[in-house]
């Protein structure tokens, strides 16, 4: 065979092969676009496979990743972000990658190594945003564990960007938690538990119910009418116990509730997502603030 | 942690040791396999047959795992592993296919043919672990349908002298194969009787989802009787809930309900 036949050969070969794997791609990208993120993951892997260049093949396992953030699929992320740095040794995705494998860390609850992630990211000095965006959340994470002179201090550093941030953090800071312990053994006293976490609607409906019942209670045994006693008595030990519980819950609710408004001035807004404009497999994230 | 069974562990260890160059789809559905994603697994084996990806045979073996995993009439998945042990021209395909089709025809009851599967494994197994379980699966066989023992003096024999490595995790992994079961939370007889006689009669009263008969039943299977606090503080929190009407939702019926769930009462306790 002579040579210009050959190389046409080739080329068409390689020709076929590459559309092969856009059409993978964007198949990839509609159904990420729709949200169906395990097809998503499956369809970027194939991508990968399909590519030959270690860039490409690097970012379509990066999609595949964040697909599988999305999916809520912990291990199949991490392995897909291990690939995409085995696949592409260079440091071109290296901030994308760490921020993945934080993000991960971060829906798995692992606050360890998810700390661990946003410092190395904080630390990168050329990724103005990706710091921005990992100080941000390691200063969630420190909240979430009522750290907030940690948080605080994490923050400090970016300034006027992050205003609302620390006043929130102060604003938390001022305020205190209730105790459930405390609330449970105020629900004893019917309506007590609901009142101390500030639900007193609750409290008075709690006490309400729990006065009439009682006072049937008393009632029917005055009466010797223990049949219709048995039946209040078991509703009453609902209503008794419930408000108890009620006192507990009340407050967990009240601190979480305090907690969850100080997150969402801190990373309330934030949020990443892949460039839409890529057509080949060229993997950046676009964070939002 | 992912529940690895014997099968599972084998058959991806063989692919990974083989040495083949995996094609694409055989490649995915062996990672998805592995990860004991069966759905998403039986897709890429479909995908791959249309395809025409070879080697045929070990995608025919991963399709009919992930049937059977997925919970498929034995009708189906019969036919596939009784074509591989028949027709395959690799024999550890053969063998594994005999392994699976001997736990289906055990609990099909055909202890007769499950008996002649088990022993085609244990006879041509060359991995310890496939053959300590076809070992375990053919002495528990035997137990239970003893007539089994007749004439087979020469293969008891050789099942008793395996029996110095079997470990007990072993006869779990090995024990009579159950249909499976779709796992639902029971009601107890008091909310079955709520729910076939008062509730007809009253008509729906709660305006939450889930309704408080469903909370109630998902707090007894997972907190026991600390369901009962937990209804009785749900009763005194729903008008507020309901006067809130924070996270609707629309339920199939067309009525509008107010989420209040579970989680929500329940996180301090699993932080």
């Amino acid at each position: 065979m002579n040579r210009p036949i050959l190389v046409s050969l080739l080329s068409a070969c390689s020709l076929t092969a590459a559309q092969a794997q856009n059409t993978t791609f964007t198949l990839a990208r509609e159904l990420l676009n729709e949200e169906q993120y395990s097809l998503a993951a499956i369809e970027f892997r194939r991508a990968a496979m399909e590519s030959e260049a270690p860039d490409q093949q690097a970012a379509s396992y990066l999609f595949a990743g964040y697909a599988y953030l999305n999916a809520r699929q912990p291990d199949f992320t991490g392995e897909m972000l291990d690939r995409a740095e085995e696949a592409d040794q260079s440091s071109r995705y290296r901030c994308e990658n760490t921020l993945l494998n934080a993000e991960n860390a971060y829906a798995a609850r692992d606050t360890d190594m998810a700390l661990y992630y946003y410092d190395l990211l904080a630390e990168e000095p050329e990724a103005a945003g990706f710091r921005q965006f990992a100080l941000r959340r390691a200063a969630a994470i420190d909240l979430g564990h009522r750290d907030w002179q940690a948080a605080r201090r994490r923050l400090e550093p970016l300034g006027d960007a992050a205003t609302l941030q620390l006043e929130a953090i102060d604003a938390y800071a001022a305020g205190q938690d209730k105790s459930p312990a405390l609330g449970g053994l105020l629900g004893l006293i019917p309506g007590l538990g609901y009142w101390y976490s500030g639900e007193t609607a609750n409290g008075f409906r709690s006490l309400i119910l729990n006065s009439l019942f009682m006072y049937g209670m008393a009632d029917t045994a005055d009466d010797d009418e223990w049949g219709a006693f048995a039946i209040i008595t078991f509703f009453e030990v609902t209503w008794y116990s419930g408000s108890i519980y009620g006192g507990i819950d009340a407050a967990q609710r009240y601190n979480q509730e305090r907690l969850a408004n100080a997150l969402d001035v801190i990373e309330g807004d934030m949020g990443y997502r892949p460039d839409s404009s890529t057509v080949v497999p060229l993997f950046k994230l676009n964070l939002e603030f | 942690m992912l529940k690895k069974n014997i099968p599972t562990i084998l058959i991806v260890g063989m692919f990974f040791f083989s040495g083949y160059c995996l094609a694409g789809s055989l490649e995915l559905a062996e990672d998805l396999f592995a990860k004991e994603e069966w759905d998403l697994c039986l897709r890429e084996c479909r995908r791959g047959q249309l395809e025409q990806e070879t080697p045929a045979e070990r995608m025919e073996l991963l399709q009919a795992v992930c049937m059977v995993r997925t919970g498929k009439e034995a009708a189906q998945t019969v036919p596939l592993f009784e074509h591989l042990v028949q027709e395959s021209r690799d024999r550890r395909i053969t063998i594994l296919a005999a392994y699976e089709l001997g736990r289906i025809q055990w609990q099909l009851n055909q202890p007769n043919a499950a008996l002649k599967s088990f022993s085609t494994t244990f006879a041509g197994a060359s991995d310890k672990e496939l053959f300590l379980h076809a070992a375990c699966s053919l002495f528990l066989l035997m137990k239970e349908y003893p007539e089994l023992k007749a004439g087979q003096d020469a293969l008891i024999s050789q099942i008793s002298t395996s029996r110095t490595l079997w470990y007990g995790a072993l006869f779990k992994q090995c024990a009579r194969p159950e249909a499976t079961k779709t796992q639902t939370a029971a009601p107890g007889l008091f909310i079955r009787f709520y729910r076939n006689q008062i509730s007809p009669a009253i008509g729906a009263r709660c305006n939450l989802a889930p309704s408080c008969s469903e909370y109630f039943v998902q707090a007894k299977g997972k907190h026991g009787w600390l369901a009962i606090p937990m209804i009785g503080d749900r009763f005194i929190r729903e008008p507020d809930v309901n006067k809130l009407k924070i996270t609707p939702v629309i339920m199939k019926d067309g009525l509008i309900r107010y989420q209040d769930l579970l989680d929500d009462h329940d996180f301090w306790m699993n932080p």
